[in-house]
């Protein structure tokens, strides 16, 4: 008896929506001007756990974006059935289009970590401009947080970055994106997406509110 | 204020000179022009003459009254006029909005043109955020009640100056909010609904606990039900599920 009742949960459960996406969406800059090779940007995402920032991720990545002379907006969608996953992300921006080329191994690259961003059954979004390449041919990285070091913008303290972002020292600045930035599940233009008076994010209260598509940066098939 | 006076008097003239005719379709203000305009003239008369001596409040009843009664432009325009000296400019906004869809006369566009968009551009907006749109609560603005349409964010349009919402939903408890609008000021207000505390009652005596039953009912409509359940569940699986915006550019995680 327990156990067609635990089946006809499952079953009758499948109807429901078990899944969650969080809609990213990168701005990438447009190659330098002056530079007669292509630039690549690799955009990889992984589950935080067991994804340090300190090493390469090898293996299940999209294919890369070439970049082209001006600014352009790539989005992805991240999709997760645990809503309890927070996210490691980085911009890497290579000179192959496969990132395998010898001097890629320490490609300049923007590094963003997003706390919890699934809520089943909603969607969530979160756009970035990542202005420039994180290079610094000057000996400066303007525009870009950290120091140079051997051509890259890197960082040995959080002092390097500044307010928003934590040092990997030696990796470089990490942008922490905490939980009440990840948009959703209310209108209108706000940037604090947590209740003021029980600190739930708004999709753990209202799942079912869509954000209007006005402000999601690619176009929506 | 600057009301155009010697428009209004040349509109006095021009109503007790029209004819009657059909009510306007898409009045937001309704009228039925009476076979006899004499009525209809004298009020308009009557709201001419408080307008001049600034007794606005009576303005607009006169005036109001003149055009449902005639359905004519001229105390619609003077109406709009009235209420605009009032501060009551979403009011105002709607009668030159229904003012501009009659035939009113070539000098007289111009003026309600103009005072229809500074009305609109001082009408205040309260926008509620947070509310789902298969949630009607009972919403009460300046003690009045607010018809909800389900769209979504539910809007206010008022006027400046201090006003008071409350909404209230079955086993919440009600939300307030309390508050000044300036002149076009849009407020995002979001609604945070809290549940009203349900006390636990334990049962007691030697019986089947109501809990107990309840789960062998529920257990036995579930084995009834499942033959049918699992083939159904299986289709609305797929088609539940959430689609991504960026189809060819999807990553999964946490699996």
């Amino acid at each position: 008896m327990r156990r067609i009742a635990l089946i006809a949960l499952i079953a009758l459960s499948a109807g429901c929506t078990q899944n969650a996406f969080f809609e990213l969406q990168i701005e990438l800059p447009g190659a330098p001007a002056e530079d007669p090779e292509s630039w690549y940007a690799q955009i990889q995402v992984r589950d935080q756990t067991g994804h340090a920032f300190d090493v390469n991720w090898m293996g299940g990545d999209l294919p890369t974006v070439p970049l082209t002379s001006a600014a352009r907006w790539e989005c992805i969608s991240v999709q997760s059935l645990d809503a309890s996953v927070s996210l490691n992300v980085r911009v890497r921006f290579c000179r192959d289009p496969r990132c395998l080329a010898f001097e890629d191994s320490t490609a300049p690259e923007r590094l963003y970590s997003f706390e919890t961003p699934f809520y089943v059954g909603a969607r969530t979004y979160y756009r970035v401009q990542v202005p420039e390449i994180p290079i610094c041919p000057t000996g400066d990285c303007v525009g870009t947080p950290g120091t140079c070091s051997a051509g890259r913008c890197t960082c040995t303290a959080d002092a390097d970055c500044g307010g928003g972002f934590r040092c990997e020292p030696g990796v470089g600045c990490v942008l922490e994106v905490g939980r009440c930035e990840i948009e959703g599940c209310i209108e209108g233009g706000i940037s604090n997406f947590c209740s003021t008076t029980t600190g739930e994010h708004f999709c753990e209260k209202n799942p079912e509110i869509e954000r209007n598509d006005e402000m999601y940066m690619c176009s929506v098939p | 204020m600057a009301v155009p006076w010697r428009l209004a008097i040349a509109c006095l003239l021009l109503l007790s000179a029209v004819p009657e005719r059909a009510s306007a379709q898409a009045s937001t203000i309704p009228c039925s022009p009476s076979a006899d305009s004499t009525e209809a003239r004298a009020l308009f008369r009557a709201g001419v003459a408080a307008s001049d001596q600034e007794r606005w409040s009576d303005a607009v009843e006169s005036l109001r009254r003149s055009f449902e009664l005639s359905c004519e432009a001229p105390p619609l325009f003077n109406l709009g006029a009235a209420l605009r000296a009032l501060g009551r400019h979403r009011e105002a906004r709607d009668v030159f909005t229904q003012l501009l869809t009659l035939d009113i006369p070539q000098g007289m566009r111009p003026p309600a043109e103009q005072f229809l968009r500074e009305a609109a551009a001082r009408v205040a907006t309260l926008e509620l955020l947070g509310v789902a749109p298969d949630v009607r609560p009972e919403i009460a603005f300046d003690g009045r009640p607010v018809p909800d349409d389900g769209r979504r964010p539910i809007r206010l349009e008022t006027d400046a100056g201090s006003h008071s919402l409350v909404l209230r939903l079955d086993d919440y408890q009600p939300f307030l909010w309390n508050g000044e609008l300036s002149d076009g000021q849009v407020e995002r207000v979001v609604v945070e609904l809290a549940p009203i505390p349900v006390r636990e009652i334990s049962s007691s005596g030697g019986g089947l606990d109501d809990g107990v039953v309840a789960i062998l009912v529920v257990g036995a409509i579930l084995a009834v039900g499942a033959a049918v359940a699992i083939p159904v569940g299986i289709i609305l699986q797929d088609e539940a599920q959430l689609q991504p915006l960026a189809p060819d550019r999807v990553i999964t995680v946490g699996d």
